[in-house]
C-alpha cells in the first residue's frame, strides 16, 4: 500500500489552508481580546485566551505554541491592566511545554487538553492573586479572589472544551486528507 | 525528551521568553510601552466595533428582559410627575435654594478657566477590575496626558494613568492608588479619599483624617479641594454616606457614594488644562 496525498473536495491547496487556519488563530484572538474588553466591567469575564492557547498547542509545534501564547498573554496583559509581558511569559512558556507533552507523551483527546488547561488556569490564577494581590497587602484584597478572579477562571475553564473543540475542527479542515492506494492498481508498479 | 532540551526549537522558546521577560522590564520601568500602544493601535477599532455592539446587544436584551419593570416604572413616573406637577407652587423656593447651593458649590467658578477635551467614548473596560477602569478612544494625539482629571457633568470619575498615541487608561477614583484632597460643602470639612477593594465592591470609597467634631451628615456633598494641582477646585465627588471614629480614635472616616458609576460610562470628558494646573507639586521637568 501506499500513501498518496489528495486534495479535498473543495479542491484548497495545503498552503491556502495553512493560511487560513492561522486566519482563523489570529481573528478568534482578536474576538476573545474584544470578549475581554466589551460590556459593563461590573462581572467577571473569562479569560479565554488561556485555553485557547492550549488548544493551538494540541495541534502545532512547540515553537509556533509559545509565540500564540506570547501573544496571547500579552493581550491577556493588556486587557487586564497588568504588566505587560507578565502572562505572556507564563503562556509562553507552559504552551511550549504543552505542545511538547502532547508531541512525545501524551494522546490528543478532550480529557489531557481539560487537564492541562485546567492546570495552567489553577497555576495563573494563583501567581496572579500572589503577585498582583497577596504581596501588596492593600485592605481588603481577598475580595478581588472571591468576587472576580475565581468566577473568571470558573467561567474560563468550563468553557475551554469549546476551543478545543474549534481547533480540532479547524485542525481537520487545514489537514490534507491522505488517500491509501493499493500498489497493484498503479500502473506504475512493474509487475513480473 | 532529552533530545528537545538540545533542539532549536528550545532555544527558540527561550528566546521568546527571554523577549517576554524584556518586555516586562521595560513595561515596568517605562511609563508607555511600544508594544501595548502597538497592539493597542490594531486593536482599538476591534475594540470599539466591540463594545458598540455589546451595548447595542445589552440594551435589546435588558429591554425585553425588563419589559415588564419598565411597564411599572413607567406607571410610577406618571405618578410622579402628577405629584410633581402639583408641586409646583413651591418652584421658585427651590428654585432660590437652588442658587444658593450653586453659590455654596461655587461650580460656576470653578468650571472659570477649565480646559475640557473633546468628549471622549468608552471603548472597553479592564477585565475583571474591582474598581472599573476603562480605555477612552482618546490618546496624546488629542492632547491627553498623565494624571489628567476625568469628568463627566455629574462630577469627577478618576484620573488618566496610560497615555498612548490613540487611546488611554482610566484609573477610577474607586481605586486604592487614587488619593484626593477634598472637602464637604456643607459644613467645610477637609478630608482625603481612599479607596479599598471591599468599598469598591459596593460602588463606595472612603474620606479619610475628618475632624473628630465634625458636623457632617449623611447626603452632605463632597467635592474636590484642588490643593494637589492636579485636579480643579470644586468638582463633585460624592455624597457623605456613614461616619465613624477609626480605630485609633484619633479621626474620623466617612463612606461616600460617588456620583458617577464608572461601570454605566458610554462617554467622558478629560480636563486637559485648567487654572493651578500642577501649581501643588514640583515639576520634574523644571528641576
Amino acid at each position: 500500500m501506499k500513501a498518496q496525498s489528495k486534495q479535498k473536495s473543495t479542491g484548497l491547496s495545503p498552503n491556502f489552508r495553512i493560511v487560513l487556519k492561522w486566519i482563523f488563530y489570529s481573528l478568534t484572538l482578536i474576538f476573545f481580546y474584544c470578549q475581554m474588553v466589551s460590556g459593563d466591567g461590573s462581572s467577571a469575564k473569562a479569560l479565554m485566551l488561556i485555553p485557547f492557547s492550549t488548544a493551538i498547542a494540541c495541534y502545532e509545534g512547540e515553537v509556533p505554541s509559545a509565540i500564540i501564547g506570547a501573544v496571547s498573554g500579552i493581550l491577556i496583559d493588556m486587557a487586564t491592566g497588568q504588566l505587560l509581558g507578565f502572562t505572556g511569559l507564563y503562556l509562553c512558556l507552559f504552551c511550549g511545554i504543552i505542545s511538547g507533552m502532547f508531541r512525545q507523551f501524551l494522546r490528543k483527546n478532550i480529557i489531557n487538553y481539560f487537564a492541562l488547561t485546567l492546570a495552567t488556569c489553577l497555576i495563573y490564577l494563583y501567581i496572579d492573586y500572589y503577585f498582583f494581590y497577596v504581596i501588596w497587602d492593600y485592605e481588603g484584597y481577598e475580595v478581588v479572589l472571591k468576587y472576580r478572579l475565581i468566577p473568571s477562571h470558573l467561567k474560563t475553564i468550563l468553557l475551554s472544551p469549546l476551543c478545543y473543540l474549534a481547533c480540532l475542527a479547524i485542525g481537520k479542515l487545514s489537514t490534507v486528507k491522505r488517500k491509501l492506494e493499493l500498489e497493484e492498481k498503479s500502473e506504475m508498479v512493474d509487475r513480473v | 525528551m532529552k533530545d528537545f532540551f538540545t533542539s532549536t526549537k528550545f532555544k527558540v522558546i527561550l528566546c521568546i521568553a527571554a523577549l517576554m521577560i524584556g518586555i516586562m522590564i521595560y513595561a515596568a520601568v517605562a511609563s508607555g510601552s511600544v508594544i501595548s500602544s502597538a497592539f493597542g493601535t490594531i486593536l482599538e477599532p476591534f475594540q470599539s466595533a466591540s463594545q458598540s455592539i455589546s451595548t447595542w446587544v445589552t440594551t435589546r436584551i435588558d429591554m425585553f428582559v425588563n419589559a415588564g419593570k419598565y411597564y411599572e416604572e413607567n406607571q410610577q413616573l406618571k405618578e410622579e410627575i402628577a405629584r410633581l406637577t402639583g408641586e409646583m407652587a413651591d418652584y421658585e423656593t427651590v428654585k432660590q435654594e437652588n442658587e444658593q447651593l450653586r453659590e455654596m458649590v461655587s461650580l460656576a467658578e470653578s468650571t472659570e478657566g477649565i480646559e475640557f477635551s473633546e468628549p471622549c467614548k468608552v471603548i472597553g473596560r479592564t477585565a475583571n477590575d474591582v474598581y472599573g477602569s476603562f480605555f477612552i478612544d482618546k490618546g496624546s494625539k488629542d492632547g491627553i496626558e498623565y494624571y489628567d482629571p476625568v469628568v463627566t457633568a455629574n462630577g469627577i470619575v478618576g484620573f488618566v494613568t496610560e497615555v498612548e498615541y490613540t487611546y488611554s487608561k482610566v484609573t477610577t477614583i474607586l481605586s486604592n492608588d487614587v488619593s484626593l484632597g477634598v472637602y464637604c460643602v456643607e459644613t467645610g470639612e477637609t478630608g482625603v479619599t481612599e479607596g479599598s477593594y471591599t468599598l469598591a465592591l459596593d460602588g463606595t470609597l472612603r474620606m479619610i483624617y475628618i475632624q473628630l467634631d465634625c458636623e457632617m451628615e449623611a447626603g452632605d456633598i463632597v467635592v474636590t479641594s484642588g490643593y494637589s494641582g492636579l485636579v480643579p477646585n470644586g468638582l463633585i465627588v460624592g455624597t457623605v454616606g456613614e461616619t465613624e471614629i477609626t480605630a485609633s480614635g484619633l479621626s474620623r472616616t466617612a463612606v461616600i457614594t460617588p456620583t458617577v458609576d464608572p461601570s454605566e460610562l458610554t462617554s467622558v470628558y478629560v480636563i486637559v488644562d485648567f487654572e493651578g494646573k500642577g501649581s501643588g507639586y514640583e515639576d520634574e521637568s523644571s528641576e
